[in-house]
């Protein structure tokens, strides 16, 4: 099941649905990083920044599929 | 003095570190990544993408984040600054040169008041103008989605890096920071060591070390973006960064009025070969209680030391647990305005006459060279010396000119598939990336210039065009534009290294005075550092080369301290009620015997502590007056 994309116009100029979810993705991801802090997440991993970089991918796939 | 130095790494091939085959192979396969997905979207700036990330190639996960940061800041910005002089010049041809190279300038300007990555962002957005504004500058209506598919090309890039870097488990810059701000403590306690046991403490040496430590701030700041304990790993370094500093500064104070106590150095010298923090802050509590006169300089010069040792053994301690600090120090950066501003003048003047001089050629397509000109110019003015990355490119352009070449008509010569062009790519990419890691400096810049122009000039499309015509246009609008970047350099010269050492001189004397007249809100340690910045700076400026002995260095290293030690006692003042507004008046004029006479009305509490930094003054006054120490050497 899919659906709509809400499209971004700046001055006349189409951007990409995806544009905005990627942006969003990263806000998310940086609003997060006391919490990930705080519960060690990044400790229980051997490759953290895959880790992050993983969680982003979560948070960008989710956003994707909820909004 | 110690060199730090990173560990060697235990393997290598062709005498070459693993680590750096795989630095050279990582940049390689983010370069594929970038252009297979910049070729999948079809954007039209595919070859930016390579580019971005030949430029983002640093050695660590956290720097490549934090110059990605500001790439992005950057070419926001010199959109924003290329639309707006291609709408108010594009039909004028001579304002569109004129307004360019002062965009240009200023973004060298601003560079100069920064470093590291900060210095880049600042020139991006100038070039960005170069790049966006100078080669649409025939068809202005499609500058803007120019800038937006540059934008887009390096978002790609940025991400073919993180998942590279994180996928090959890139190296983590805090723990080769680690290891470089111990290294840095070890060699601040040993020059510690080396004032209290009354050996030879030059002014080079401390200097030496002081940009040992002034160095690492770039480091420090891409601490940050690394990890989600970033925050506090940075506010740790940052504060360690500071009390070594202070530690030596402290530990050079020693020199200025030398103790005479000898038991009571040779016990604090004992305590800090033995590194014991308890020993140490039972020794500091032991020299407090004895110190019954305020006016004794040996107990304030020696519990100023151990104060400083223990802020640096509690700051590392912080950096190894991720703790936070008690307090958020900011480092405060020391550039010379003067200088910023001589060498954006002179990047505005190469750049105009080089536009001029294109402009009445008539000769088709001068813009490309207009522009190659400006990247040129503007990623030297990054580096300490433009004019020696100016001959690297004089050099180096020819040669990734013959290396495209070599690429795109001998080893691809036809080809259509990615997977050719990206084996293709592979030697000089590689090549580049491990002469870019080389620790020899020209090495290090001719890989650099590499690593940027055979990307360049190679543009790698979909599908690929093999235009010989295009390929022999571009190589010689870059070669020309090289040179002539080497000659206008050569015409406009730098300021001479006797004029940077007057001019940094003269902004110690006024930071001196300035200190000496009222407080300031910066803190003492942040005004440290920001002196130990200048001082390493003098350091490297002074010598035979500019005709002058360490004699520049020593007076720069006597302001610090009277300027050091005026803070000290105004913050100290801002916390007692006894002293009045006399007191201050006598730090403002340096008047010793009315220093000495505020000082003896208090002897306890907070209004101790002002006392003994009112008299430390004083003895500053009278070993070193500061009208001998103002006349420039």
């Amino acid at each position: 099941m899919t659906h709509d994309f809400r499209e971004m116009t700046i001055g006349g100029v189409l951007f990409a649905p995806f544009v905005l979810y990627a942006l969003a993705a990263f806000i998310v991801l940086f609003a997060l990083r006391p919490v990930v802090r705080c519960l060690s997440i990044d400790r229980v991993f051997a490759n953290p920044p895959l880790a992050g970089l993983s969680l982003y991918v979560i948070i960008l796939a989710a956003l994707i599929v909820t909004f | 003095m110690r060199v730090i130095q990173a560990s060697p790494s235990p393997m290598s091939l062709v005498g070459i570190p693993l680590q750096r085959w795989l630095y050279a192979m990582r940049i390689w396969a983010a370069t594929v990544v970038a252009l297979a997905t910049a070729f999948w979207l079809q954007i039209d700036s595919a070859p930016t993408a390579a580019v971005t990330v030949s430029i983002l190639a640093l050695q660590t996960h956290g720097q490549m984040f934090h110059k990605s940061g500001y790439r992005l800041a950057g070419t926001g910005l010199g959109i924003v600054a290329s639309v707006a002089i291609t709408g108010l010049f594009s039909q004028t041809r001579d304002l569109f040169i004129v307004a360019v190279a002062v965009w240009l300038g200023v973004c060298v300007f601003v560079a100069g008041l920064f470093d590291g990555n900060r210095a880049y962002g600042a020139v991006l957005a100038g070039y960005t103008v170069s790049i966006v504004a100078v080669l649409q500058v025939d068809t202005p209506q499609n500058v803007f989605l120019s800038g937006l598919n540059r934008g887009a090309a390096i978002a790609i890039a940025i991400a073919a890096l993180a998942l590279v870097n994180s996928l090959t488990g890139a190296p983590s810059v805090y723990v080769g920071l680690k290891q470089k701000l111990a290294a840095a403590q070890a060699a601040g306690t040993a020059f510690a060591l080396k004032a209290l046991r009354g050996e030879t403490v030059f002014a080079t040496a401390t200097a030496d070390l002081m940009r040992l430590v002034t160095s690492l701030r770039p480091e420090i700041d891409a601490l940050y973006l690394e990890s989600t304990r970033g925050h506090h790993r940075g506010q740790a370094a940052r504060t360690l960064a500071a009390a070594l500093v202070m530690e030596v500064e402290a530990a050079y104070a020693l020199t200025l009025c030398p103790p005479t106590g000898k038991s009571s150095q040779q016990q604090v010298a004992d305590v800090l070969q033995g590194g014991d923090r308890n020993l140490i802050n039972a020794l500091r509590t032991r020299l407090l209680d004895q110190a019954s006169d305020v006016s004794d300089l040996v107990a304030t010069s020696l519990i100023r030391l151990l104060d400083t040792e223990i802020a640096v053994a509690e700051a590392l301690a912080d950096l190894h647990l991720d703790r936070r600090p008690a307090r958020n120090i900011r480092l405060r950066l020391y550039r010379s305005r003067r200088v910023a501003a001589w060498g954006g003048c002179r990047i505005m003047l190469a750049m105009m006459t080089l536009g001029f001089i294109l402009a009445a050629t008539n000769w088709p397509s001068t813009s490309t060279a207009y522009a190659f000109a400006g990247v040129i110019v503007a990623l030297g003015a990054t580096l300490p010396d433009v004019r020696a990355f100016s001959k690297a490119a004089l050099i180096g352009v020819p040669l990734a000119a013959a290396i495209a070449g070599v690429v795109q008509f001998l080893i691809l010569d036809g080809v259509d598939q990615f997977e050719l062009l990206a084996l293709g790519l592979a030697p000089a990419i590689i090549g580049a990336a491990l002469l870019q890691s080389s620790s020899k400096p020209q090495r290090a810049l001719f890989g650099f210039v590499l690593l940027v122009f055979v990307p360049q000039i190679l543009a790698p499309s979909n599908p690929e065009t093999y235009d010989p015509q295009s390929y022999l246009f571009t190589s010689a609008l870059a070669t020309l534009s090289a040179v002539a970047i080497y000659v206008s350099l050569i015409l406009v010269p730098p300021p001479s290294a006797a004029r940077r050492l007057r001019w940094t001189m003269a902004d110690a004397r006024d930071d001196a005075r300035r200190a000496l007249q009222a407080a300031t809100s910066i803190a003492v340690d942040e005004a440290a550092f920001h002196d130990a910045e200048r001082i390493g700076q003098i350091g490297a400026l002074s010598g035979p080369q500019t005709g002058s002995s360490d004699a520049a260095l020593r007076q720069a290293l006597l302001l610090a301290e009277t300027g050091s030690a005026a803070r000290a006692a105004h913050a100290a003042l801002a916390g007692s009620h006894v002293f009045g507004a006399a007191v201050r008046t006598a730090i403002a004029t340096l008047d010793a015997s009315s220093l000495r006479d505020a000082a003896r009305l208090a002897h306890v509490g907070p209004d101790r502590d002002a006392a003994a930094a009112l008299f430390w003054v004083a003895a500053l006054a009278e070993a070193h007056p500061f009208t001998e120490i103002e006349q420039e050497t």
